[in-house]
């Protein structure tokens, strides 16, 4: 039976965790919007963030990542509408979301 | 206890590393002197009086003072006396001008793009010396021994020379009355021009002229009178405008013949009143979208650039589509304008670090290569992966069209409207070539350029995801009892394609597109070089 285990379908949510060890719950589907992150939980790679469902960004702090995973479910939210609402930013944490931005592959 | 001089204070809470080095609004800066310990914070802490419960905050009635840097660094200093108190500013402003100051200590000037180095590094950062016996505000502020020690680069201030120069001749106009500034054949270069330049210029109302002159109607008397300002800055070295040029409200007549431009700023459209526009013998290859809103109330003077041009389309073709298009409904006697939309180019489609994702390129000026077929354009919705040489780079995963801004544009647009109250800040843009970079120097451009629009969704944007080039052409029709009647020579191709005007527009996601407009978009030939 653990052969079926690899090919059973992934969770539908995945757990993302920032350098200081919060941890956040998303829809597999948000995260789709990062292409890094969704190689790493791409279950033909046999990684083991795609086994366990969970990335740890060690260079990421939680106030950074909160906001990226707000900006998940905004993408989510959004993608195929024709009227999208803006997304506040502070501006001091600009920086460094862009860093994580930078990482993460999220300029598209 | 070893130093039981110093009071004790709870420790400064544990902070990742990556927290010190970047710090969101908070500049990072570097400064020569040997700081004890780490520094999280350029600005200085600010506290009050009522913070310390000396006995001399209540000797002298109920002043509540601001102390600005370390609470330590006052304990033992003399209270700052009332007038002191009451002019304390922010240093950093004060000193900001500093270099650029004239000899006389005018510190009328604003920071120019070459000097911001001042702007941020001058704000020293509470340090724990005891040596000193003034609290550190008073260090801080520009005193006349400090403005000479200062650093200052002799290409800096040479600059700073020249910006003020330019800055004064505007002043000496408005001073003497005359509404015709005259900056012609000066080889004033783009250091010459800051953003603040025009800022009095673009404050400046004339009082109104009252004449004993019985003829007049009392009421326009006394009415403002516009003032119509002339400025000539032809035959200079300048690559690009700042933004803020054209927030001159009454602007009608704007020379800038015989310059290097590449690009006229979409700010433009701002100048509502401007009635003369002479861009000739610039290097531009097109022209933005704004200015051919304006073409109707405008001269415009154009021959001597380098425009794009259309690959030359057959007379039959183009017959039958000028008549599809003019011989209908669509020429209203009611239209007021006479700019035509003819086609357009394909879409070359980006990513927000700038690199270009679409098998479509634009053609660079000067290079007679990329003559891309028009059948190659390339339609990026939802279901098609996109090509490429970056394709390795940015990762190969289908790239979605969506209207929702990526993560780095939310943080450009943040960071512009966070910027727009401050001077300008010119980021360099650097030889790196990550995200974070390639960002900060395009909201520096932006904030250069006063801003750019959507040309499908409207919204404002810091980096372009779709560009194309899309054909007008200024049509003077007669009007006859019949209707209109469109001029029968510009039915055919050859001359049609001497009065196309080349305008890029810009689409701020890839869905905002043109598709749909136009069955198939134009073959678009590179200006020569």
């Amino acid at each position: 039976m653990s052969a079926f285990n690899s090919s059973a379908p992934p969770s539908k949510y995945v757990t993302l965790v920032s350098s200081e060890g919060f941890e956040f719950v998303v829809l597999r589907q948000a995260t789709y919007c990062s292409p890094t992150i969704k190689k790493m939980l791409d279950p033909n790679h046999q990684w083991a963030e795609a086994k366990a469902g969970r990335c740890v960004f060690p260079e990421i702090s939680g106030v950074v990542l909160e906001k990226v995973v707000e900006y998940m479910q905004y993408w989510y939210a959004y993608r195929e509408k024709e009227d999208v609402p803006d997304m506040h930013i502070p501006v001091d944490i600009c920086l460094e979301l862009l860093q994580a931005a930078d990482f993460l592959g999220m300029d598209q | 206890m070893d130093d039981n001089e110093e009071p004790t204070l709870p420790l400064m809470p544990k902070l990742p590393a990556s927290f010190g080095t970047v710090n969101g609004r908070k500049r990072a800066f570097q400064l020569d002197t040997t700081f004890t310990e780490p520094v999280y914070s350029s600005d200085l802490g600010v506290f009050s009086s009522d913070d310390d419960p000396g006995l001399d905050n209540y000797a002298h009635g109920r002043h509540k003072r601001r102390y600005q840097g370390a609470w330590y660094d006052h304990i033992h200093a003399p209270a700052p006396t009332a007038e002191k108190v009451s002019d304390q500013v922010t240093p950093r402003k004060a000193i900001c001008n500093d270099v650029l100051s004239t000899p006389n200590g005018q510190s009328s000037v604003p920071p120019s793009s070459g000097s911001t180095w001042t702007t941020w590094s001058q704000t020293s950062p509470p340090s724990s010396q005891k040596t000193t016996s003034l609290p550190a505000w008073a260090q801080m502020s520009p005193s006349s021994s400090q403005r000479a020690t200062l650093p200052r680069p002799a290409n800096i201030s040479k600059q700073a020379a020249r910006v003020q120069d330019v800055i004064q001749q505007i002043d000496d106009c408005i001073d003497t009355g005359m509404d015709t500034i005259d900056l012609t054949d000066q080889n004033l270069d783009d250091d010459c021009i800051i953003p603040l330049t025009f800022e009095k210029l673009s404050k400046l109302r004339l009082v109104p002229h009252v004449e004993l002159d019985l003829n007049h109607p009392v009421s326009e008397k006394y009415l403002h009178k516009d003032s119509k300002i002339k400025l000539l800055l032809s035959n200079n070295a300048l690559t690009r405008l700042p933004g803020t040029l054209f927030s001159v409200e009454n602007l009608t007549t704007l020379s800038l013949r015989g310059n290097d431009l590449t690009e006229l700023p979409p700010a433009l459209g701002r100048c509502r009143n401007l009635k003369e526009l002479n861009i000739a013998y610039n290097k531009l290859t097109h022209l933005p979208f704004e200015v051919i809103e304006m073409i109707p109330n405008t001269t415009i003077y154009l021959y001597g650039n380098k425009l794009y041009e259309v690959e030359r389309r057959s007379e039959e073709e183009w017959a039958k589509q000028w008549h599809a298009r003019f011989s209908g409904e669509e020429v209203g006697k009611s239209d007021p304008a006479r700019v035509w939309y003819l086609g357009r180019g394909p879409v070359q489609l980006t990513d927000t670090g700038g690199r270009i994702c679409s098998s479509y390129t634009l053609p660079a000026s000067g290079g007679a290569g990329n003559r891309m077929q028009t059948t190659s354009e390339q339609i990026p919705p939802s279901t098609t992966r996109h090509r490429g040489q970056h394709q390795q780079s940015t990762k190969s995963s289908p790239a979605l069209a969506t209207r929702v801004p990526s993560l780095a544009e939310i943080c450009a647009r943040s960071m512009v409207v966070a910027s727009q109250s401050e001077p300008y800040v010119d980021v360099p843009a650097g030889d790196a070539l990550d995200l974070v970079s390639r960002t900060c120097s395009a909201v520096s451009q932006s904030l250069y350029q006063g801003g750019q629009w959507c040309a499908i969704c409207k919204t404002p944007f810091v980096t372009a995801r779709a560009q194309w080039i899309e054909f007008y052409i200024r049509l003077d029709f007669s009007e006859s009892s019949a209707g209109v009647v469109v001029p029968r020579s510009l039915s055919n191709w050859q001359t049609v394609g001497e009065y196309l005007l080349p305008s890029l527009r810009k689409g701020c996601s890839w869905k905002c597109v043109p598709y749909g407009r136009e069955p198939e978009p134009w073959s678009i030939i590179p200006p020569r070089p």
